[in-house]
C-alpha cells in the first residue's frame, strides 16, 4: 500500500544493470545515468567487521586499482549477472536515489531491469530481488538483445528477421528477432572485460610489463580495432616492469592490439555464425538482405563492424548510440506496459 | 594506400546525388560500392535515387554512413536535419496479433459473462416448466422431506444450533421415509399449542454424525428478567438475548456449556435434569461458568 502511494511519487526506470556501466533511462526525462558499475567499499577500523559503502559510480571506478587497503573498490556483477548480491542491491538503491533527487519519500518505481538472454533463472531471480530490494515496486526482466534491437530502433514487430548484435562488458549476445519475440538467441561470456584482459595478457607476455584493468580499457579505447586499417595508431603506455619491478613505459601500436584481440573477437565472430547457421531460412534471407546491427559498448570498437561483415558476408550497421540502446529500448517496453499490460512482450 | 579524404559536398544537394558524385569523383561503380558493403545493388541505386523506402530508417541510416565512408564523405554532414532518414524515433510497436488480441481478451470476458448468464437463465425456465407440467412428481430435495406427526414432547421453546438441529434421543421418531427409517433421528421443536409439526428428515450423512454425537440438556427457568447467553462446545451461541420472567429456556448441544447469566438467583438452571448451584460461580448477580463435559463445573 505505501509502496503504491510512493509510486506515485517515483518515475518507471529502465535499468541496463551492465557489468561495466549502469545506465538508467527515466520515462519522459531520457538516460539519466550512465555510471561505471563500482562499489567501493569501506571497512570500518574502529568497529569490527562492520562495513560501509565508500563511492558508488564514478567517483568508485577512480578508485580501482587505487585504494588503500581498508577499501575495497569492487565490480558487483561479472559475466553479465550478479556476483555480489548485497553490493548490486546497494549500488541500485544508490542510482535509484540518485536519479529521483533528495525526496523526502523513497522512491518506489516500477522498473525493467534488462538481462542476459543466457541467464540462469537463478541468476534471474537474483536481479529480480536486488532490485525489489533497493526499492522497486514491480520489477520486469526483458532480455538484452531485444531491449537493444528496440532501441536501435529496428522493426522487430515486422514479420521479418532483424538481427542485433550487443556486445556488453561482460556478455555478447546474438539474436535474431521477429514478430516482437526472439527466434534464436545465444550468449557468450565475452565482453569488453575480456578484451581488456586480452590485452593486458599480451602486454605482459610481449613487453613483460603488467599493466591495470583501467590502463588496458584506455588502450581499447584509444588504439584498439577490430581488422586491419590503413593507419596504424600508437599510444605510449606505462606500467611495471616484472623482471625489474619498476615503471617502464613502452609504445604500443594498433596492429598490435589487433593481434592481441583475436581469440576473444573470433569468440564473438563464432557465436554469430552460429547464429547465422541456427536461424531458419526465411530470416536468414531478411538479415542477409538488410544486415545485422550492432549495439553495445563493443560496437564501438574500430572496425568490429567490418570485421564481422567480412567474416560473415553480410552487411553490418553499428546502431545509433549504441551505448544506450538497451536502456532506451526498456523505456520503451515501460511505455508499452502502461498502455497495454505487461504481457506485451512476455515480459518475466 | 590512403583512404579517401572527406570532402565538402555542395549543401543543396540531396544525400543521394551527394554520394554519387562522391562515387563518380572516386571513378567507383554501384557495383564495387555494393560488393564492398555487401548490399545488394538495387539498394546502392535506391540511396543514390533518395528512395529511402527500400530499407528500414536505422539500416538505411547505416548504409549511407558506411557508404559515405567508403567514398569519403563525412556522415554527418549528409542527412538534413529535417529529412526522414535523419532521425528516427523508436517506433516500436506490438504487432498486430498482440494488438488485436488485447480487445479481444476483454470481448472474451464478457462473452463468457454472457454466456453463463444465457445457460443459466435456460435452466432456470426449464426447471420452472418442468414444475409446472409435472406438479405430481416429488421435487427432488436433499434433506427435507415434510411429513405430519404427533410432536414427541411438547417445548416451548427448543432452541438448536442450525448445524445440530438434528437429534436428541427422546425427540427420536420414525418417519415416512424408507431412507432413514432403520434410523430415525428427529429434531422436534413443538411449542405446546402446536401439537401437529412438520418433521426434518436430515440427510444421512448428518445422521450418522449426529450418532456420534452425545447431545446434553440444559434448561433455564427464569423468576425474573435475565440476560442469557449460551455457548456449546464449539462456540456456537444457542441463545443470547434478555429473557424474561417466567421464561422456561430448553438448549440442546455439546457439552461443555458456557454459560452467561444475569441476574443469576432469579434463574434456576438444569443439566440433564440435574439443579445447578450458582453461588460460587456468581459475582454481583452475573454468573460464568462452564457446565458438562470436561471442565464442568467451573466458573469461565
Amino acid at each position: 500500500m505505501l509502496s503504491r502511494l510512493r509510486g506515485f511519487f517515483s518515475n518507471d526506470l529502465s535499468i541496463d544493470l551492465g557489468t561495466a556501466n549502469t545506465l538508467i533511462y527515466m520515462r519522459g526525462k531520457g538516460v539519466v545515468l550512465n555510471e561505471p558499475s563500482v562499489v567501493a567499499i569501506r571497512q570500518n577500523s574502529n568497529h569490527s567487521n562492520q562495513k560501509s559503502i565508500a563511492a558508488v559510480g564514478t567517483e568508485a571506478k577512480r578508485m580501482l586499482g587505487r585504494t588503500p587497503g581498508n577499501i575495497t573498490a569492487t565490480r558487483p556483477l561479472k559475466d553479465g549477472v550478479i556476483a555480489d548480491f548485497t553490493i548490486t542491491e546497494k549500488m541500485l538503491q544508490h542510482f535509484m536515489h540518485k536519479v529521483h533527487g533528495n525526496r523526502f519519500l523513497k522512491p518506489s518505481p516500477r522498473v525493467v531491469v534488462c538481462v542476459p538472454c543466457g541467464s540462469t533463472q537463478v541468476e534471474r531471480r537474483a536481479i529480480r530481488e536486488s532490485a525489489a530490494g533497493a526499492g522497486a515496486r514491480d520489477v520486469y526482466l526483458l532480455e538484452e538483445p531485444l531491449a537493444a534491437a528496440i532501441g536501435a530502433g529496428l522493426p522487430v514487430s515486422d514479420a521479418s528477421g532483424s538481427m542485433v548484435l550487443d556486445i556488453g562488458g561482460g556478455t555478447s549476445e546474438v539474436a535474431i528477432i521477429s514478430l516482437n519475440g526472439i527466434v534464436f538467441a545465444d550468449s557468450v561470456r565475452i565482453g569488453g572485460d575480456r578484451l581488456d584482459d586480452a590485452i593486458i595478457n599480451y602486454v605482459r607476455r610481449n613487453y613483460g610489463t603488467l599493466i591495470g584493468d583501467a590502463t588496458a580499457e584506455r588502450i581499447k579505447h584509444t588504439i584498439g580495432c577490430a581488422y586491419p586499417g590503413d593507419e596504424v595508431r600508437e599510444m605510449e603506455v606505462r606500467g611495471r616492469n616484472l623482471a625489474e619491478g619498476l615503471p617502464r613505459s613502452f609504445t604500443l601500436n594498433s596492429n598490435e592490439i589487433l593481434e592481441a584481440l583475436q581469440e576473444p573477437l573470433s569468440g564473438i565472430v563464432s557465436a554469430v555464425k552460429t547464429s547465422l547457421e541456427k536461424t531458419p531460412p526465411e530470416l536468414a534471407s531478411d538479415v542477409s538482405e538488410r544486415g545485422m546491427v550492432l549495439t553495445g559498448g563493443g560496437a564501438l570498437l574500430r572496425d568490429f563492424d567490418r570485421l564481422l561483415k567480412e567474416e560473415t558476408g553480410i552487411p553490418v550497421v553499428i546502431a545509433e548510440d549504441p551505448l544506450t540502446c538497451v536502456a532506451r529500448g526498456g523505456g520503451r517496453v515501460l511505455e508499452l506496459i502502461d498502455e497495454l499490460g505487461p504481457e506485451v512482450l512476455s515480459l518475466e | 594506400m590512403t583512404g579517401p579524404q572527406p570532402n565538402n559536398a555542395p549543401d543543396d544537394l540531396t544525400t543521394g546525388k551527394k554520394l554519387q558524385q562522391a562515387r563518380e569523383a572516386l571513378q567507383l561503380s554501384t557495383g564495387a560500392i555494393a560488393r564492398q558493403l555487401r548490399l545488394k545493388l538495387d539498394i546502392i541505386e535506391a540511396i543514390e535515387a533518395d528512395r529511402w523506402d527500400c530499407l528500414p530508417p536505422v539500416y538505411l541510416r547505416g548504409h549511407i554512413k558506411n557508404y559515405a565512408h567508403i567514398v569519403g564523405l563525412d556522415p554527418a554532414g549528409l542527412f538534413d536535419a529535417g529529412s526522414e532518414i535523419a532521425s528516427s524515433p523508436i517506433d516500436f510497436q506490438p504487432c498486430a496479433s498482440v494488438r488485436k488480441s488485447l480487445p479481444l481478451t476483454e470481448a472474451q470476458d464478457y462473452l463468457k459473462l454472457a454466456t453463463y448468464l444465457i445457460v443459466g437463465t435456460l435452466g432456470v425456465l426449464t426447471a420452472a416448466s418442468w414444475r409446472t407440467q409435472d406438479p405430481d412428481i416429488p421435487l427432488p430435495q436433499e434433506s427435507a422431506v415434510i411429513t405430519n406427526i404427533p410432536a414427541a414432547e411438547p417445548a416451548p421453546e427448543l432452541a438448536l444450533p442450525a448445524a445440530q438441529a438434528k437429534v436428541t434421543p427422546e425427540a427420536a421418531v420414525p418417519t415416512e421415509t424408507p431412507s432413514v427409517s432403520a434410523e430415525p433421528l428427529v429434531a422436534a421443536i413443538t411449542p405446546p399449542e402446536a401439537p401437529v409439526h412438520p418433521v426434518i428428515v436430515t440427510p444421512l450423512e448428518d445422521i450418522a454424525r449426529a450418532a456420534t454425537e452425545e447431545l446434553h440438556r440444559l434448561v433455564f427457568e427464569l423468576s425474573g428478567d435475565s440476560w442469557t447467553e449460551v455457548k456449546d462446545a464449539e462456540g456456537v451461541k444457542l441463545y443470547s438475548k434478555l429473557a424474561t420472567e417466567g421464561q422456561t429456556i430448553r438448549l440442546g448441544g455439546r457439552a461443555p456449556f458456557s454459560v452467561v447469566l444475569g441476574n443469576a438467583p432469579r434463574v434456576a438452571v438444569f443439566y440433564n435434569g440435574r439443579l445447578l448451584d450458582l453461588t460460587p460461580w456468581s459475582r454481583g448477580g452475573v454468573a460464568r461458568f462452564k457446565v458438562g463435559g470436561e471442565g464442568a463445573g467451573e466458573p469461565r
